[in-house]
């Protein structure tokens, strides 16, 4: 029996999706065998974003590497809620070391196994927003320079949610945190230059990187399959929105990411050596109002006088990142 | 064999031989040397298959050497002064996790003021970093301190901090012997982690501990280092029975038979100590020397059985804690905790200033006569820390200390303020 060319969104629903699609190509978590890495009972909050992509991701390195996987985490939300003591929920090799430290400590991980002749065994690296674009942000130019054999993954709530939602240097302009209130004359986070370390790690010409979302689960584990395929330093920057920090219903998680997509601000992108290498186009666009409308964090834009030239800030910012990474279905 | 080489290179020569998996190096004046030289030998391909790993701060050193030794490698790297520093909160984390990492710290000060010389201020501020101290006090003992520390390291799963002082060791040449790597290798087993990352077998590191159980936790990274007070004699007892050398040991006695008075120290400063007390002795005056090896753990009942008999002791330290004084006066007080003793604290030779024979025989001139204060800065230029003071009291804005000590002492060319 021969097999139908899928587009997911036609189905609507990955479970229908992987029945329609050939063994080899469904999803790691449809396989009843997969690693179950991240087991349940840990403490994350309920529609965490983080834990939904942390799944996901290991469970698709496991399977890339056949389980030869070490796992290293940067202190945050992921620590925090998969290990306090004994209750760990990792069923791979884990450390965690400190908050800033991930990728310097990875590189330690993977000059070991060559050196005491594991080479066949590969490291994973994980951290928030925090420990990637602020504290550990030196540490992860290090070993981005230094080509180390490390995929190094950043689960981005745009903001430290582990402390009680602070700004990050990932927090986008408007939004509220409890060090950016929503007051004053100029209500959240102020509009900077931003920090998009996706295309930092561009800048060091390292052999892959890429962004994904936890609103597109089979792309988020396919990205991670094809960075596991490939020797040197990676980078993977996957938007997980967080309930508790973005002030969004639990249940619109996935919506949410999606709507960061359709809306051009969070921009869907694959790139080899420095230079994009595939994109993924928008969709059915929507106006930066329809992302941004249905969490707290950025209530304050539809009823402060600020917020139409503010609205009109973040959707030129969307309507760079279609420019830049040529989103627009139309353009295809 | 000797042979006339540097400390650092001898220190480098030795690490080498200890058949270390993963070096990470960041330079820092005065320890650059000894990463240097272990760059070369692993670029000649000499300790295949040994990875060195060039990193962007002392931050990240430490951080990939606890990757590293978590992974099951024998890790090592070199810092000083202020990159000590820089790696502070990595340096509590690899003892909490106790990963038995070892380290060359070359001593040197702490800015500001910058300064790149030798004193004890670095490793002092991490006196309670939960890291095995040993102090060298001459190149031949701070190359042989090396092959212990990762003996002991690896028997007790600590992380060890071998100090040497900056310049005065590390850069000092003259004939030294390398261990032999055959001698090495027999005294060094391969290293056997207590726990290593391993997918065959997989464990959780640095798990979140509560209230429930942290306490324990901490307690046994106590009860270690009470381990290693038992090792540490041994283990250098081993060495010397391998390598036919004294080096190590918790700390060293010098002429202190019926000693009236005392000296403890660490460092090389003990090499001038024992010169000044054998000039003294031929004198006839009875004093005698404490070189203290073991800082971390302190060995207490040592201290205490080696300075008993004395009726004046004097620590003489190359830090100090400012607001209260001396940090190894205050550990040895409490070894000495209901003897009846003068006890008398000098600061020397901070930040580079040579400690010389001709200070320290006045010191020990003062004790003897009784006037020596319980805290004594040595050479203290106190006419020109007046001057200072004055100026303070004059001008509500009197300017950078530093630079107006400097301009009356006529290092500086500046204009008058």
């Amino acid at each position: 029996m021969g097999t139908q060319e899928i587009r997911y969104f036609q189905v609507g629903s990955h479970a229908v999706g992987n029945r329609l699609l050939e063994a080899g190509r469904r999803t790691v978590q449809s396989d009843p065998e997969r690693a179950n890495a991240l087991t349940c009972g840990h403490r994350a909050c309920q529609g965490c974003g983080e834990a939904l992509g942390a799944r996901y991701v290991v469970d698709a390195a496991l399977r890339a590497t056949r389980g030869r996987l070490v796992a290293v985490n940067a202190t945050g939300c992921l620590e925090v809620f998969s290990t306090p003591y004994p209750e760990t929920s990792w069923q791979l090799p884990w450390l965690h070391s400190l908050f800033g430290n991930a990728p310097a400590v990875a590189t330690g991980v993977a000059a070991a196994l060559r050196a005491t002749g594991r080479g066949d065994v590969r490291v994973l690296a994980q951290g928030g927003d925090g420990g990637t674009v602020d504290i550990g942000f030196g540490c992860l130019s290090g070993m981005f320079e230094r080509d180390d054999d490390v995929l190094y993954v950043c689960y981005d709530n745009e903001g430290y949610m582990n402390t009680g939602v602070q700004r990050s240097g990932a927090t986008p302009p408007g939004a509220r945190t409890a060090t950016t209130e929503a007051v004053g004359d100029a209500p959240g986070n102020p509009f900077g230059q931003g920090k998009d370390v996706p295309r930092i790690a561009m800048a060091h010409a390292i052999p892959y990187v890429a962004t994904a979302t936890v609103a597109d689960l089979r792309d988020l584990e396919a990205k991670v399959e094809r960075a596991m395929q490939v020797r040197g330093a990676r980078y993977l920057h996957v938007l997980v929105p967080c309930p508790l920090g973005w002030g969004s219903p639990a249940a619109l998680t996935v919506r949410i990411a999606r709507l960061a997509t359709r809306s051009g601000l969070f921009p869907v992108f694959e790139a080899r050596d420095g230079e994009v290498t595939g994109v993924t186009p928008i969709r059915g666009r929507v106006p930066v109002e329809d992302y941004l409308r249905p969490q707290k964090r950025f209530a304050h834009l539809f009823s402060h006088p600020s917020g139409p030239a503010a609205l009109a800030r973040i959707q030129e910012i969307a309507d760079r990142n279609i420019r830049r990474y040529g989103l627009a279905e139309e353009e295809r | 064999m000797r042979r006339q080489i540097e400390g650092a290179r001898g220190v480098a020569e030795t690490v080498a031989a200890c058949r270390p998996h993963v070096i990470c190096a960041y330079p820092i004046t005065p320890q650059t040397h000894i990463v240097e030289g272990l760059g070369a030998m692993v670029k000649a391909g000499g300790l295949a298959p040994c990875e060195f790993v060039n990193v962007e701060s002392e931050f990240a050193a430490m951080s990939v050497a606890i990757g590293a030794s978590a992974a099951g490698a024998r890790a090592y790297t070199a810092t000083a002064s202020q990159g000590l520093l820089f790696m502070c909160e990595a340096l509590y984390n690899a003892s909490g996790l106790g990963l038995p990492i070892v380290m060359t710290v070359a001593n040197r000060a702490i800015g500001a003021p910058i300064n790149i010389w030798n004193d004890h201020s670095d490793s002092m501020s991490q006196r309670d970093s939960g890291w095995i101290q040993l102090y060298a006090e001459t190149n031949q003992e701070a190359m042989d301190l090396h092959v212990q520390a990762f003996r002991l390291a690896e028997e007790l799963s600590v992380p060890v901090m071998v100090c040497m002082d900056g310049f005065v060791l590390t850069h000092a040449v003259e004939p030294l012997e390398v261990p032999a790597q055959a001698g090495v290798d027999a005294f060094l087993p391969p290293f056997a982690p207590r726990q290593v990352l391993d997918p065959d077998d997989p464990v959780t590191i640095g798990a979140m501990v509560g209230p429930e159980a942290f306490t324990e936790v901490r307690y046994l990274a106590f009860h270690r280092q009470m381990e290693a007070l038992r090792r540490i004699p041994e283990i250098a007892a081993e060495f010397a029975a391998a390598f036919g050398r004294d080096s190590g040991g918790l700390l060293h006695s010098y002429r202190c038979d019926d000693a009236e008075t005392i000296v403890l120290a660490m460092g090389s400063v003990l090499g001038t100590l024992k010169d000044t007390v054998d000039e003294l002795r031929d004198e006839g005056v009875a004093v005698g020397v404490v070189g203290l090896t073991s800082f971390r753990p302190f060995p207490m009942a040592a201290v205490r059985e080696a300075l008993k008999g004395a009726e004046r002791v004097i620590v003489l330290e190359r830090a100090f804690a400012v607001g209260v004084g001396g940090i190894v006066s205050a550990d040895v007080h409490t070894a000495l905790a209901g003897l009846a003793q003068r006890r008398h604290t000098v600061i020397a030779g901070l930040g580079g200033r040579a400690v010389t024979r001709a200070s320290l025989r006045a010191v020990l001139a003062d004790a003897g006569a009784n006037r020596l204060e319980s805290l004594r800065f040595l050479d203290l230029d106190v006419a020109l820390v007046d001057r200072e003071l004055a100026r303070v009291r004059a001008h509500p804005r009197s300017g950078p200390a530093a630079e107006n000590i400097l301009r009356d002492i006529g290092a500086v060319a500046a204009r008058p303020h």
